[in-house]
């Protein structure tokens, strides 16, 4: 920056000076009781002041050096303003004199409010968060009087920072004004390298080109695995893989249909040609000895030799009968009487099967067997007879009428079965 | 001619000393624990405590009936006899002829099948009290609800349980003991 600069540069910030010293201000006269009050509206004891107890003496100090430094500078000036002291007060938390006057023994809920200069704020971190906006207030100003040293304080690391004068917005003290954000909408802005964002196609091919490519992507299957609990998806489409093409009608029409004749498939009944066959080669003969397969024998077994194991026949005579003088098996007796008596009196045996009903035995009916010589069946159970026999007790009945029952007691006492 | 029996005042309730008065004092006890007890008993015991039982109910009866006891018709005695079993809680009493021999009957019995020797001892010792007859009841058959008694003497009624033991029926026991009486 040249001292042209610097010039023009002091002699636009003059000017903002005297215009913002035209219009109300916070005079040092209005702030004086309030600071002074500062310590009583805190509720922290005398001994330790707050942090902002420095403020009366940075104000003087400010007002003090705002007049030698102006004077000095700009001495060409006509009328000297009195240079307005920039408290960074917020307005809507500070009461005004007469009420903390009459109130003196008011203490805030909170923290006693600090008077803070615009020159403990930290400029870094606004100049940090700031990359292409520049917004730069008066009340964050470190301090009011406007100097050359102090312009040129300022103007240096502005200078390394690369910002234009339309950066910095100065809003005074006591105008709340909106703040003034200069932004640069002539810049085109493009949009970073790694931004998703669709870009407007300039012309209709390259629309039409990116819309292909959109649906290509689209069209990729992603090669993440559904997980199970997703429910049925439809089949990823395997990659590389297209479905066939439609075959060109048009091409099939108009080439001319290869039909075999006669004889062509006489051709390739005879066999494939020599342009099919292609290279013939012949193979050598195996050399070496000749084997052949021996012919499997099927192992017989050896004709075993004869043993002496033959029982010699009993006699003629003894083979067609039975000698009288064996007997029959005890269990057997019974039975074998009782065959023999059936045939002596001609009497048909019982049926064998009980399944088949008598009627349609063939042969004579089987008889009765009677139920003392059943041995399977009910147990018939006869009920008893009643007593004696009518005969009997009538002519007892006709003999005996007893008139009394100690006739009757008599009487049945006198039955001895002896 | 005896009179009816007449259960009238038979029975006294004296609620206020707790008695029942039956001819006597006697205590109203559940069939069934009397039927427990008379398996703890035994037949000899429970045979005797039915004849007090039975001599209880015979004395009555002679009271009643007097010297006309030995006059009484089949139907009289059986009208008080039976009374005093019912009144007992004993059963229906019934009265059969059977030629000579005398059988009782017993419907309904609170003892259903058991204690069959505790009401033939009641009717031994109603018999011996009320008549002046040492005698014996023979069980000849029962069901359910129905016992049949001979009224025999001992001999004859040993007899009769030994035929009815061989698996010979109650009619036929009595035939045969009519028999053999009327050959002897």
């Amino acid at each position: 920056m040249n001292a042209q600069e610097q010039i023009t540069k002091l002699q636009g910030l003059l000017e903002r000076i005297q215009k913002n010293a035209a219009g109300p201000r916070v005079s040092a006269q209005a702030a004086a009781p309030m600071k002074l009050a500062a310590p009583a509206v805190s509720p922290a004891p005398p001994v330790a002041p707050p942090p902002v107890a420095p403020a009366p003496a940075f104000a003087a100090a400010v007002s003090s050096y705002a007049d030698d430094a102006v004077d000095d500078l700009l001495g060409a000036l006509p009328e000297p303003s009195p240079v307005p002291v920039d408290i960074d007060v917020p307005l809507d938390s500070v009461p005004p004199a007469a009420e903390i006057a009459a109130a003196p023994s008011f203490a805030p809920p909170s923290e006693p409010f600090a008077l803070v200069s615009s020159g403990h704020l930290d400029e870094s971190n606004d100049l940090d968060e700031v990359s292409e906006v520049r917004v730069t207030t008066a009340l964050r100003e470190p301090a009011v009087e406007v100097t050359v040293a102090a312009i040129e304080a300022e103007a240096e690391p502005m200078g390394t920072e690369e910002l234009s004068d339309d950066d910095l917005v100065e809003v005074t003290e006591g105008t709340p004004q909106p703040t003034d954000v200069d932004i640069d909408f002539d810049d085109d802005e493009q949009p970073p390298a790694s931004s998703q964002r669709s870009r407007v196609a300039s012309s209709m091919d390259e629309a039409l080109a990116a819309a292909a490519e959109q649906a290509e992507a689209e069209r990729e299957v992603p090669l993440k695995t559904p997980p199970p609990e997703s429910g049925p998806q439809a089949a990823p489409l395997p990659s590389g893989l297209s479905a066939p093409h439609a075959p060109d009608v048009d091409a099939l029409l108009d080439s001319e249909l290869d039909i075999p004749t006669h004889a062509d498939l006489a051709a390739a009944a005879a066999g494939p040609t020599a342009e099919q066959l292609g290279q013939t080669i012949d193979l050598e003969e195996a050399r070496g000895p000749t084997l052949e397969l021996a012919e499997h024998r099927i192992a017989t077994p050896a004709p075993s030799a004869v043993e002496e194991l033959e029982v010699a026949l009993p006699p003629r005579d003894v083979a067609l009968g039975y000698d009288e003088s064996l007997q029959p098996p005890p269990e057997a007796r019974e039975e074998l009487d009782a065959h023999r008596r059936r045939l002596e009196d001609d009497i048909p045996p019982p049926p064998e099967s009980l399944a088949q009903l008598p009627s349609v035995q063939p042969g004579p009916a089987p008889a009765i067997v009677p139920l003392e010589a059943a041995a399977t069946g009910p147990e018939v159970i006869a009920r008893p007879a009643p007593m004696g026999s009518p005969e009997s007790f009538g002519m007892v009945r006709d003999a005996f009428r007893p008139s009394t029952f100690v006739e009757l007691l008599d009487a049945s006492l006198a039955l001895d079965a002896q | 001619m005896a009179t009816r029996f007449n259960p009238s005042g038979s029975v006294s309730f004296d609620l206020v000393r707790g008695r029942v008065d039956c001819g006597g004092d006697h205590v109203l006890i559940s069939a069934d624990a009397l039927v427990d007890l008379c398996k703890a008993a035994g037949d000899e015991a429970v045979s005797d405590f039915g004849r007090r039982i039975g001599t209880a109910a015979g004395r009555r009866i002679a009271d009643r009936l007097g010297d006309s006891a030995s006059s009484a018709t089949l139907e009289e005695v059986l009208d008080h006899l039976g009374g005093e079993l019912a009144v007992l809680g004993l059963g229906s009493l019934g009265l059969e002829r059977w030629g000579r021999a005398l059988v009782l009957t017993v419907d309904g019995g609170p003892f259903g099948q058991q204690l069959d020797r505790l009401l033939a001892s009641v009717l031994e010792g109603a018999m011996q009290r009320a008549f002046g007859r040492d005698c014996q009841a023979v069980r000849l058959v029962r069901d359910d609800r129905h016992v049949r008694f001979l009224i025999a003497n001992a001999a004859s009624a040993r007899k009769v349980a030994a035929w009815l033991g061989s698996g010979l029926s109650y009619g036929d026991a009595l035939t045969r003991l009519q028999n053999t009486a009327g050959v002897a």
